[in-house]
């Protein structure tokens, strides 16, 4: 009788035990995610791929007319997606602000620039960006933007 | 029910109890994890942020650094007095970046120039120019 109880006791026990670790698991997952989408947003910013360069220094800024062709998908695939899947893309906001996406034929008159998309099906989303300098090599400015990371989930 | 089958039962509920006190455990300890992001993610927009504000065109050939440094000698920018242009494109570019008017300060040496003060835990960036020092501050 004991033992039927205390076999009955440590299921329900390693039942609930079970549970948490499984939502504890899937917490850590999610946290490991956002926080290498977080370490993303600097190390984006710093490709040399986009970044800005005058003489061969760089710039903290990212360079329009090089993020209008330069696709990461072919040579960063396996960063992008080492963790979970994501939606990155650059979007400018100040001061003149024409809505609409960034290609050969619209820029600058545009200010939205895809960087990065993966095709997953997703439940939930969530959104993290950071300020970046948008530089226009035809007129010489920098105008304000975001760098957004879309977190699927 | 003999002496011996009570103690085996209240030493199973002892164990019991520390398997939910370790489940707990781990459970609070993940989540101080994801409150170190968040401060990371501000640490890095803060940054960012005045980065951008320097870098910022306003006018041909002019940034709104140019403008900070004309500022500090009390000088004008897109002939414009300095200091208001200054005062005008950050809360905008701060507004813009979805942060309230109570909620950040910017600083050139110890004037402010943000419509109001914050307090609280606060994360800064700041450069030089003109031997005074341009902070960014966040108030969280």
């Amino acid at each position: 009788m004991v033992a039927l109880v205390f076999i009955i006791v440590l299921m329900v026990g390693l039942g609930f035990f079970f549970k948490f670790q499984m939502g504890s698991v899937q917490e850590k997952a999610e946290t490991t995610c956002l926080l290498s989408n977080t370490v993303m947003l600097s190390s984006i910013t710093s490709m040399p791929e986009i970044q800005c360069s005058v003489n061969g220094n760089r710039e903290d800024c990212i360079d329009t007319s090089k993020l209008l062709v330069f696709d990461p998908s072919r040579v960063y695939q396996e960063f992008f997606n080492a963790n979970c899947d994501q939606k990155v893309y650059f979007v400018e906001l100040y001061p003149e602000v024409t809505n609409g996406t960034c290609t050969q034929g619209t820029y600058p008159d545009c200010n939205y620039y895809y960087f990065f998309e993966t095709n997953a099906d997703y439940t939930s989303k969530v959104i993290i960006s950071t300020p970046v300098s948008l530089y226009y090599p035809l007129d010489e400015s920098y105008k304000f933007g975001k760098l957004v990371i879309e977190v699927l989930q | 029910m003999k002496k011996g089958q009570t103690e085996i039962i209240g030493f199973m509920v002892i164990i019991l109890l520390l398997f939910f006190g370790l489940v707990f455990y781990f459970r609070f300890a993940n989540s101080a994890d994801s409150d170190l992001t968040g401060e990371a993610e501000l640490n890095l927009e803060v940054s960012n942020l005045l980065n951008v504000i320097k870098k910022q065109t306003i006018c041909e050939d002019e940034t709104l650094g140019d403008a900070i440094e004309a500022c500090v000698g009390d000088g004008f920018a897109c002939d414009e007095k300095a200091c208001d242009i200054v005062e005008r494109e950050v809360s905008e570019i701060v507004a813009l970046n979805g942060w309230e008017e109570d909620e950040y300060m910017f600083y050139i040496g110890e004037e402010l120039y943000s419509p109001n003060t914050c307090t609280g835990n606060t994360l800064a960036d700041d450069y030089t120019v003109g031997g005074m020092s341009v902070r960014l501050l966040i108030c969280y």
